[in-house]
């Protein structure tokens, strides 16, 4: 028998004083030493870190010798543990004279220390110690190795047995042993599993006991209970085996666990999926491009409500989703035949998978352009405008003049989000030479010459490029910017994934000025080869090109990825290009417009956000061409297209305003069924004209199948949900009959039998009452004659009378209720409950069992 | 154990996305062991939890005040996994004073095994104690979760008045009534209505006493003894109220039990047979018990422990005027620790009482008011708590 006692010292708050003279009696029954159970626990600790250091590392040295080194360390460590501390004091100090071999041994670990790293650098791949040399080093005296390990492994027990036989120290044995498998697991070294499983192990059972031993630790002399007010807590002083008894119950549990769960992934050939490994993918992706500065980026961005205005930064998203809100509201004075780009954001500048606007420093440097563009009042984005409304004097019912009137629903619009062909407007005025601006940037109108895709069909355009050049001022005007434009869009960053691409595509022909037709088939054919259209392409990897990563590695993008490795190939092919996001109104869109007044509202949704490249025409200007899978048909139409995904999306990050603050809008694109691109056709205009009313026609299908789908799906999220909720209340409904009937046959089961047969009496109540048979103020036995009459037949004859026989018996008289006694009024309750339940219909049933809970 | 929630889900974080990122198996197999880490805990808590047990024990039931005694309380463990904190909550309430103290300890309790805790606690005040034990609760060894086991298991210790000797001086002018009804069944008197015994003539006795009838029979001289009356018809009402007002209150209140127990004491170690009443607030009573021998007094302080105390300072004396208002008395002992005008007033003019005595359990310092003096029908006692002897010294009886 142990017994500790403190000191007394007394707490007198009121009358009722409590001295801290407490003393503990414990009962000495144990089964095994505690100092076993520490010293077997680190053992465990112990020889799993130095395996799995091995395992993992695979070291060149004598394993026999280190075996039994091993074992010698480990008995002497643990020795020097159990010992009391003046012995382990004793045996420090005579361990001093070792100390004069200390320069030695110094000399000789950081003689081969190196090695040692060389050889984890090499199994690693990659340098730590310094240089990076990979390639194990010539080991030419292993035992110079095998004495190094046996040096760490001694350092490695000592601190082990320690740290857990003296006093638990879970953080300092782990801080220890830590780092020497993290540098193998951070690249992906496992150590054999068994060795690691007892190294995890030891861990728990290390942190375990000293979470569960935390409020009883304290110093050698500090009495057994530690007193804060009236609460005694027992101190570290208290040694009862519980501790021990913790560490080993958690390491056998731990080690049980894992073994179990070895054995199961093995029964079921467990493999990743692809989708952890696509996660994985992004995560490491995500943490590699981590960095404080672009932290405070984007928190900053986030703050300011204002993101990268002058940028477009892609392959950031690993999916994207939809809000299904309208951005932009377009009102049309005429029905347009055909599709519609509204375009927002233009990058010029492509560097680090991002593209960026034309720059202010490339503007100076072209200040004289600019300028003239002004004093010819012929700006680069009226050219389009320019030149249609000559085709419009050469073909009056082809091209037709329409008002439009565009409001966004954004806080704050940077630029205007404008379509081609639009003729030069009061109180809107150009900018650099890609972008309008208004004094209202929300609501906005333009006159705009609706050309039936004419401006994407280069036959038209080539055919009429002479004409167009006859506008003096547009000629002198597109001259000077085709030379910028060839100076400028042509751009490409100088990157080996880049050159990989120009040598590995040389299918896309040389652009002559005359072929662009053959260029955009070529580029579309490769990229509808290589890659497929997701909504969930995962991040590109910052430090890879994102057409190389598009076309060689991932194999899957949304309309970003295709318009950005379009624009790329095109730049390879030498055709000035430039990546545009927006927004884009399809067949259907116009279709479905509702009649406002003399107008059509066409709302476009973010799932209407796209993004798209424009190749630049010499003589004409830049015109809209589509690579996304599912806009293939080279016009904004709708066919449908079997490949082609459900959905679409871009995100887009609108360009910095000029002279005025910017504001993300942030936008998503449902995929429309329909296909939407430029034609690049060589067919009669009429023929073209024709192939146009067709394709309308199956986008109108195809729309129709969509909100179809979409509606099928609804409904499906609405049973979904519906089914979910159900299951939920019969869940509760169920747990709550469980919980009563738990609770009510604890109640049959009190420890006093009388307690247990008025608890029986009280369910019976309950039951009559249910029948309509209620007690009032009728005396016990009267209400037992009552009941009898009218629930003979449920529970037997005379069972009722003898079940409040028996409760007047529990709680009137000195004798207590006998099992049988008590058995008897438990079966005369079932017996009604159950009778009662038999004479209802399926409904009452349920109502009786589970809302009432009666039975 | 909200840190130890928080540490874990941090740690449940950490390796799912040690999971995610790293290939190996392995990194399921300790996400695997982390999930069901706190599964084991929460087995090995339902474990314990259904194998623990305790009990509560005294080392005496009745105890002086100011005296040391120890509660010991036993737990139980008789399952295989061992506990690491079972936090147990002692409740120590004086029911009398209503005076409450709580008591926690928290250790760790081995597997298999019985420990047991001894807390020393002394009691300054009289009082039944109610020691109770309601719940012990156990946490799993990584504080994620815990279980409260409910034990209710209580014990009750008696902390009894401390009885005062009176001093001898007291003058004790009891001279009986004339309509004594109770006389002395070990003691012969001069009461001549009650005869105690008749025996032969003895040297000394008085020609008087001389039973002649008897003596002609027997033809011996046999002469008679009288009763001695032992009914007094003495009432002693004390008030058990609490003189909020005071910061002594309670010892106050320890020193009216204590001079009303003294006084009654005394009187039966000199054969007066009287009543003693007070007024139990908790079932609305007032008690009145006759008090004949030293049986009587050991059921008069076992009761008056059921009872509670108020802070209604007359209730005593309102029922008692109520109750026996038909009955009449010789002598009226009112204790009370609280003393007004009103009340004096009122005690003077008891009509049913040949005499009143108004004793006032006063702090050591407080000088009485100038209203309390003794007067032709009432006399007035001080009864100071730190020398209720000296006080009972003025009390004629």
């Amino acid at each position: 028998m142990k017994r500790k006692k403190t000191t007394a010292v007394s707490n007198t708050n009121n009358g009722i004083n409590i001295t801290d003279s407490i003393s503990l009696t414990i009962n000495s029954k144990y089964w095994i030493n505690p100092k076993l159970i520490l010293m077997l626990i680190s053992l465990v600790g112990s020889s799993g870190f130095a395996l799995s250091v091995l395992s993992l590392y695979e070291f060149p040295c004598d394993t026999g010798l280190l075996l039994k080194a091993g074992i010698l360390i480990f008995v002497l460590c643990s020795v020097f543990s159990i010992v009391p501390s003046k012995i382990r004091l004793i045996l420090s100090l005579l361990c001093t004279p070792l100390l004069y071999f200390a320069p030695k041994i110094f000399r000789f670990l950081t003689n081969t220390y190196i090695d040692f790293f060389r050889i984890i650098s090499a199994k690693i791949k990659s340098p730590i110690t310094g240089d990076a040399e990979f390639i194990p080093p010539n080991i030419d005296d292993p035992d110079r190795l095998t004495l190094f390990l046996i040096c760490l492994f001694t350092f490695s027990t000592l601190m082990i047995c320690y740290n857990t036989i003296v006093k638990p120290r879970f953080f300092l044995v782990f801080s220890c042993t830590f780092p020497m498998i993290e540098i193998g697991l951070m690249f992906g070294h496992s150590p054999d599993h068994k060795y690691f499983a007892m190294l995890i192990s030891y861990w728990i059972a290390l942190f375990t006991m000293r979470i569960a031993g935390n409020q009883y630790h304290s110093s050698s002399d500090q009495p057994v209970f530690v007193r804060k007010n009236n609460i005694f807590v027992s101190s570290g002083n208290l040694k009862n085996n519980v501790i021990e008894n913790i560490g080993i119950i958690t390491l056998t549990s731990a080690l049980a666990v894992m073994l179990i769960s070895s054995l199961a992934l093995n029964f079921f050939s467990y493999k990743r999926s692809e989708k952890i490994n696509d996660t994985r993918h992004n995560v490491k992706t995500a943490i590699s491009e981590f960095s404080i500065k672009k932290f405070t980026e984007r928190i900053t961005e986030e703050i300011e409500k204002n993101p990268i205005s002058d940028r477009a930064r892609l392959g950031n998203l690993s999916k994207i989703s939809f809000k299904n809100k309208t951005d932009i509201t377009i009102l049309v004075s005429e029905k347009l035949d055909s599709g519609m780009y509204l375009r927002g954001f233009v990058g010029t500048e492509y560097a680090n998978n991002t593209w960026y606007a034309l720059s202010d420093e490339t503007t100076e440097k072209n200040q004289s352009m600019f300028d003239k563009f002004g004093s010819l009042d012929m700006y680069p984005q009226y050219f389009n405008g320019t030149n249609d409304y000559l085709l419009m004097q050469e073909y009056p019912s082809l091209v037709k003049p329409l008002h439009m009137v565009v409001s966004t629903s954004f806080k704050t619009n940077p630029y205007l989000f404008t379509p081609y062909s639009t003729a030069p407007q009061s109180g809107i005025r150009p900018y650099r030479d890609n972008y309008l601006l208004a004094e209202n940037m929300k609501d906005y109108s333009f006159t705009v010459y609706e050309v039936p895709s004419y401006y994407k069909n280069m036959e038209l355009v080539y055919k009429n490029i002479d004409r167009f050049s006859e506008n003096q001022d547009f000629y002198n005007a597109e001259t000077s910017y085709r030379e910028f434009v060839y100076d400028n869009y042509l751009f490409l960053p100088d990157r080996e994934e880049i050159r990989y691409l120009a040598e590995n595509y040389p299918s896309i022909p040389r652009y002559d000025g005359s072929n662009i037709a053959q260029i955009y088939k070529q580029i579309k054919l490769i990229l509808h080869d290589n890659a497929a259209y997701s909504l969930e392409p995962g991040k590109t990897p910052s430090d890879t090109e994102l057409t190389y990563y598009l076309l060689t590695q991932n194999h899957k993008g949304y309309c970003s990825h295709f318009a950005t490795a379009a624009a790329v190939l095109a730049r390879i092919a030498g055709v000035p290009s430039r990546y545009v996001e927006g927004y884009v109104a399809v067949p259907s869109d116009i279709e479905t417009a509702e009649r406002v007044n003399t107008y059509y509202r066409i709302n476009l949704m973010d799932s209407r956000a796209h993004a798209w490249t424009e190749f630049y025409i010499d003589g004409y200007g830049w015109i809209p061409f589509e690579f996304t899978p599912g806009y293939d048909s080279g016009v904004i139409s709708a066919e449908s297209h079997t490949s082609s995904p459900e959905a679409t999306q871009t995100s887009i990050k609108p360009s910095p305003a000029p002279e005025q603050t910017t504001v993300q809008t942030e936008t998503t694109t449902e995929a429309p069924v329909t296909s939407i691109a430029p034609t690049v056709s060589t067919e009669p205009l009429s023929e073209k004209a024709q192939t146009e009313v067709s394709i309308t026609e199956a986008d109108g299908s195809t729309e129709k199948d969509g909100e179809a789908k979409n509606g099928i799906l609804s409904f499906i999220k609405v049973f979904a949900s519906l089914l979910v909720s159900v299951l939920l209340i019969i869940a509760l409904i169920l747990a709550r009959h469980i919980i009563q009937l738990r609770r009510r046959i604890k109640s049959f089961r009190c420890s006093s039998n009388n307690q247990s047969v008025s608890n029986v009496y009280k369910y019976t109540t309950e039951l009559l009452k249910h029948i309509s048979i209620v007690r009032g103020n009728m005396l016990p036995l009267d209400f037992a004659e009552y009941a009898e009459e009218n629930v003979s037949d449920l529970c037997g004859e005379g069972k009722m009378t003898e079940l409040i026989r028996l409760t007047l018996k529990s709680s009137f008289s000195n004798e207590e209720i006998t099992n049988e006694e008590l058995q008897s009024a438990i079966s005369v309750a079932k017996s009604l409950a159950q009778n009662i339940y038999e004479g209802k219909s399926n409904y009452e049933r349920l109502v009786f069992k589970y809302i009432l809970n009666l039975l | 154990m909200l840190k130890s929630k928080i540490i874990y889900l941090l740690l449940i974080a950490g390796m799912v996305l040690f999971y995610i990122l790293f290939i190996d198996s392995m990194s399921l197999l300790i996400l695997l062991l982390t999930l069901a880490f706190p599964f084991i805990q929460l087995y090995i808590l339902f474990r314990i939890s259904k194998n623990i047990s305790s009990s509560l024990s005294t080392e005496e039931q009745n105890i002086p005040k100011n005296t040391e005694t120890k509660i010991i309380v036993n737990i139980r463990n008789y399952s295989v996994f061992p506990v690491s904190c079972a936090v147990a909550t002692l409740n120590i309430t004086n029911t009398l004073t209503g005076e409450v103290q709580t008591l926690t300890t928290m250790i760790p309790v081995s597997a298999d095994n019985e420990q047991s805790i001894k807390f020393c606690v002394s009691y300054a005040h009289c009082g039944k104690i109610l020691i109770t034990l309601k719940s012990i609760k156990i946490y799993d060894y990584i504080k994620l979760f815990s279980r409260t086991i409910s034990m209710n298991v209580s014990k009750e210790i008696i902390v009894v008045p401390s009885l005062v000797r009176i001093s001898p001086t007291i003058e004790t002018s009891f001279t009986g009534t004339a309509e004594n009804d109770e006389f002395s069944k070990i003691k012969p008197g001069d009461d001549c209505t009650e005869i105690f015994n008749i025996r032969e003539y003895a040297y000394g006795d008085k020609i008087n006493r001389i039973h002649w009838n008897l003596t002609t029979k027997l033809d011996n001289l046999m002469v008679k003894e009288y009763s001695m009356p032992v009914s007094s018809r003495i009432i002693i009402v004390f008030e058990f109220c609490i003189d909020e007002s005071s910061d002594d209150r309670f010892y106050k209140n320890d020193a009216t039990i204590e001079t009303a127990m003294s006084l009654s004491h005394f009187m039966i170690n000199n054969n007066i047979s009287h009543q003693i009443c007070w007024f139990d607030p908790k079932r609305k009573v007032f008690h009145t018990e006759k008090i004949t021998s030293e049986d009587d007094f050991s059921a008069f302080i076992g009761s008056v422990f059921l009872s509670g105390t108020y802070t209604d300072y007359y209730s005593a004396f309102t029922h008692h005027k109520v109750e026996n208002h038909e009955k009449k008395f010789s002598h009226t002992i009112y204790i009370s620790p609280v003393l007004t005008d009103e009340i004096f007033h009122n005690l003077s003019v008891l009509y049913n009482t040949k005499k009143t005595t108004y004793v006032h359990i006063a702090d050591n310092l407080t000088e009485e008011p100038e209203f309390f003096k003794s007067t032709d029908t009432a006399s007035a006692v001080t009864v100071r708590y730190g020398g209720i002897s000296e006080g009972l010294d003025k009390i004629c009886i």
